[in-house]
């Protein structure tokens, strides 16, 4: 059943929609991550304009990460002055992406950013992950005993504006921490992805924040500025599609539900192997679309319709 | 200026009085709505020749050529070329006011009715609708392959059609076409063109018009996205929350 998109102008299959977000919701529900970074190229490959691909798949994480932060919080599973920090980061950086996606929108260059930057962030990380969950895996089978291994203060922790973050055990400085927040929300704007899968591994290697708290405190900030995207979305560029939206949505937090069981019977090593080669593959797909000759060289972009 | 000369051509090849049919015009539907279920339209175009004493037996009957035009475009053709091993794009041309939808139909194939260089003249085809609305000044043989490209790219979309036996005789004087509409042709006002010829020359025009609008639901959406971006972007971010929130509290485990 055909549905029509009144911001993308288009008709779309109903169900290829709602069985495509189930299918992320899945995925997202299994790996506790929001699902974006395969939701919007999903819907770019189906011929929804990138620019309101990104947009109103930022409304929807907004609504994924609403439940998921309900159920860490009522587990209390976050740390909500950790979390400040990284919605006080993501606010700029949500807000530097938006410019620059509109700059680059006007100059015509947008899909090209948006390919080259998936393609470079998801070969680079998919590529990291894949080797650091491979090791893990080996590691898995030799069956080491696990030493804890001695951690030392990184340097970055004694700059200046120092805070204590209790619930995650650790005394740092908020400056590399907002950093942090600042580049991955910049990714997440312009690009339509939470950023769960970056700012996750980054916050337990980098910053020691144990894996009770860390999900729950991600989905603080990544709410946050997913909201943030979609009101900014809105008012400068017009192209949140709500009618999409609510359709992903529906279908994300069906999927989401069977997702979070099917988790639960899943190793770790083997979770973060299957998220490594996802992530990657979503890179290769994109890198395809630059190095594969293309059929037709041409290719047109309406700039403005008289109305 | 573009339509004042056309209208000087059209009044110095269509001497008054000397051919005296004319033609009547009539579309099935002068509005055509977008709903929620929108997949596409069709519309009906019905065309009455008229003649008084003075019109001369046609042997070779009467051809019909109706051009459909969607709202005008501005848009950036651009071509790709491999830098370092990657295809990008490397080159490009702005077009401006081409239109979002253009339709051909003929009663036979256009070649067979007009001479190609005098269809060119009277902006009859694909290729010579587009290029009337491009500046003649500077014009390249690059800027024809780029306009021939937008035309081949919008033909294989759909968006561009050309059909050679689009309008059928319903009797020698009555011609009827069938207009259709993909999903994703622009919304706006379009305007169809029917000019009628025998032998070659043209023998008399006209213009009536249509218009895509989206209906109730996707208008108010689509309004409110343009002219109340903040509540729009408030109410569509407070929507993801409530939903977010309304799953957790359906699901809940406990």
């Amino acid at each position: 059943m055909e549905i029509y998109l009144p911001i993308a102008e288009m008709p779309i299959n109903m169900f290829t929609i709602l069985g495509m977000s189930a299918a992320v919701g899945f995925i997202s529900g299994m790996f506790g991550v929001g699902g974006g970074f395969l939701m919007t190229p999903f819907l770019i490959f189906t011929g929804v304009p990138p620019a309101i691909a990104v947009a109103s798949v930022s409304a929807q994480i907004a609504g994924s990460s609403m439940t998921g932060l309900i159920s860490y919080w009522r587990r209390n599973a976050v740390d909500a002055r950790l979390g400040l920090v990284l919605i006080g980061g993501g606010a700029v950086g949500t807000w530097l992406g938006i410019l620059f996606f509109n700059q680059m929108r006007r100059l015509g260059h947008l899909e090209l950013v948006i390919v080259l930057s998936y393609v470079a962030l998801f070969s680079v990380i998919g590529g990291l992950m894949l080797l650091e969950s491979l090791r893990a895996v080996l590691h898995a089978q030799k069956a080491r005993p696990a030493t804890a291994p001695k951690r030392e203060r990184p340097w970055y922790f004694e700059l200046p504006l120092r805070m204590i973050f209790h619930r995650s055990r650790m005394a740092a400085s908020v400056l590399p921490i907002a950093a942090l927040a600042i580049g991955v929300s910049f990714a997440g704007a312009v690009l339509g992805i939470g950023g769960g899968f970056i700012i996750v591994p980054a916050l337990i290697y980098l910053f020691h924040v144990p894996t009770s708290v860390v999900i729950g405190t991600s989905l603080m900030q990544i709410l946050f500025t997913m909201i943030v995207a979609t009101v900014l979305h809105s008012v400068t560029n017009q192209s949140v599609d709500m009618v999409l939206a609510l359709l992903l949505i529906i279908g994300g937090v069906i999927g989401a539900q069977f997702g979070a069981r099917a988790g639960q019977n899943l190793r770790a090593e083997v979770f973060r192997l299957l998220l490594a080669i996802m992530v990657l593959g979503v890179g290769l797909r994109f890198a395809s679309e630059i190095i594969v000759r293309p059929n037709d060289l041409f290719s047109v972009r309406v700039e403005q319709r008289a109305r | 200026m573009k339509r004042l000369a056309a209208l000087l051509i059209a009044a110095l090849i269509l001497p008054q009085g000397a051919r005296a049919e004319s033609l009547l015009v009539s579309l099935s539907s002068h509005r055509v709505l977008i709903e929620s279920n929108y997949t596409g339209a069709q519309l009906a175009a019905f065309a009455v020749v008229e003649r008084d004493a003075r019109s001369v037996a046609r042997i070779n009957g009467y051809d019909l050529v109706i051009t459909i035009r969607g709202p005008r475009e501005d848009v950036v053709v651009q071509e790709k070329r491999r830098v370092f091993g990657l295809w990008v794009n490397q080159r490009q041309r702005f077009l401006a006011g081409v239109p979002g939808y253009l339709s051909v139909l003929t009663s036979r194939p256009l070649q067979d009715i007009i001479e190609p260089d005098r269809a060119q003249r009277l902006n009859l085809g694909l290729l010579p609708v587009v290029t009337a609305t491009q500046p003649r000044d500077n014009d390249t043989a690059r800027d024809a392959e780029f306009r021939a490209a937008l035309v081949r790219l919008r033909y294989e979309s759909g968006l561009y059609g050309e059909k050679e036996r689009g309008v059928s005789l319903l009797t020698a004087n009555v011609f009827q076409a069938q207009i259709a509409l993909p999903a994703t042709a622009p919304v706006g006002n379009y305007e169809v063109d029917i000019m009628l010829l025998a032998d070659s020359v043209p023998l008399a025009r006209q213009t009536t018009n249509f218009e895509l609008v989206k209906s109730g639901f996707e208008q108010l959406i689509a309004d409110a996205a343009r002219q109340h971006p903040w509540i729009y972007g408030v109410a569509a971010a407070a929507l993801s929350i409530v939903l977010g929130w309304l799953s957790s509290v359906a699901f809940r485990k406990d």
